[in-house]
């Protein structure tokens, strides 16, 4: 479909690029304006690249969903769109490679994974023994705010007369609350008395305003986190994960107010394989 | 503070309008008139001005492009928080009729405006683009501005 003509000004544009997952385009205005309104964009630019672009790299410090394919040789187009095509074809055949393009791309949009997280199979078994570990954190009688429930496994866990509240992005069962927690949103406190985050704080961009929010809860949160400094054999943006601390830094940041029970299971890690 | 050079330079600096009201108080911006409906709402902005429009008294002056130096922003400190521009709710929905019923809907710019001085070195002949409809699945939405811009 056309549209050049039928485009007023850039404010139309604007509208047609928040209708898109993602905008190819060379080095014009309309990138620019895809990059300001957080689109996700490939942008290709020339052999010699205007001086805002820098050199050898793909990402731009001005917008962090734009991605740039970068000619190889002065008149050389054939190279560039022939990996464009390579990247949208991995992006759109789906399987592992395509799921792991899908997610790159969910992660440049900084959104919320819903089509991840609303498909059961997404909700990796290989976690399991975490959930057990987190459990002996939780003293018995407890009300537990599970953020980011998943497939409420933690539940089976629990030691005797807890209750169990659950929240995450997708709703779960007839009992959850639903939250985005990239959009800043939080459930109520509802009666809890402890706080688990597990599996969760990988997803999370601005993840220190997040921990900030959970401390407002002004109750003790049983966390686990894998640091990035752990898991240099893995590729941590094809596993969806958004942010990259280090556990030095991690706990500093949990450590204000010693709200925070941190739970570091570096050794874990490896078994988050991507799922096939 | 006034545009200078292209459309998209202007695009990527009005970024650093909010941390100049945060400091001086009323912020006058003057755009080429292809944006004025686009940075209408920008909340940081006490006036927009159409370019070749009358401007109001102010008191200083700054090219849009010289924030980054004025500022001392370096890579790392880059105001870089996205979006700081929205699109129109009410616009987004007449054009919501794009999204068919493909798995991703993907737009394809081939060429910039043509009055400027380096488009040929940046434009790439949509023909060259063929390639890419042929990945299966993928609406391409072809969005060139070729045509100029009213």
């Amino acid at each position: 479909m056309e549209l050049g003509p039928q485009l007023g000004d850039f404010a139309d544009t604007a509208a047609v690029l928040s209708n898109l997952d993602l905008l190819i385009s060379v080095d014009t205005a309309v990138a620019h304006l895809a990059g300001a309104l957080a689109i996700p964009v490939w942008t290709l630019i020339p052999y010699t690249p205007d001086w805002r672009w820098l050199l050898d790299r793909e990402d731009s410090p001005w917008y962090p969903t734009m991605r740039l394919f970068r000619r190889a040789a002065p008149d050389d187009w054939e190279d560039v769109i022939g990996r464009v095509k390579e990247t949208l074809a991995t992006l759109v055949a789906g399987g592992a490679a395509g799921e792991a393009e899908r997610r790159r791309n969910v992660i440049i949009h900084r959104e919320t994974d819903l089509e991840r997280w609303s498909n059961p199979a997404q909700l990796e078994e290989a976690w399991t023994r975490r959930f057990a570990l987190a459990a002996d954190f939780i003293p018995a009688g407890s009300t537990v705010l599970d953020l980011g429930c998943g497939a409420m496994v933690l539940e089976r866990s629990l030691p005797p007369g807890c209750r169990y509240l659950t929240c995450d992005a997708v709703r779960r069962d007839e009992r959850s609350v639903v939250r985005d927690f990239n959009r800043g949103e939080l459930p109520p406190k509802a009666g809890a008395t402890i706080v688990t985050l597990l599996g969760v704080l990988e997803y999370i961009y601005d993840w220190k305003a997040f921990l900030q929010r959970v401390r407002e809860y002004q109750l003790p949160v049983v966390l686990s986190y894998c640091p990035a400094d752990q898991t240099s054999n893995l590729d941590r943006a094809a596993l969806g994960w958004v942010n990259h601390a280090e556990p030095g830094r991690t706990r500093r940041r949990l450590r204000p107010g010693g709200v925070l029970r941190a739970l570091l299971f570096p050794d874990r890690c490896a078994s988050s394989a991507l799922p096939a | 503070m006034h545009a200078e050079q292209g459309l998209g330079d202007t695009i990527q600096f009005v970024r650093y309008v909010r941390q100049v009201a945060s400091r001086d108080g009323a912020v006058i911006l003057e755009v080429q008139p292809e944006l004025t409906a686009l940075l209408g709402g920008l909340p940081d902005v006490t006036e927009l001005a159409a370019k070749g429009r009358d401007l109001p008294p102010f008191d200083t002056h700054c090219p849009l492009l010289s924030l980054p130096r004025v500022l001392a922003t370096r890579l790392d400190t880059v105001p870089a928080a996205v979006p700081y521009l929205k699109a129109d709710p009410e616009r987004v929905r007449s054009w919501a009729q794009l999204r068919g019923r493909g798995r991703l809907h993907v737009g394809l710019v081939w060429a910039g405006n043509l009055s400027h001085s380096n488009d040929r070195r940046r434009s790439i002949p949509l023909e060259r683009f063929a390639a890419l409809g042929a990945v299966e699945r993928s609406g391409v939405v072809r969005a060139s501005k070729r045509a100029g811009r009213r």
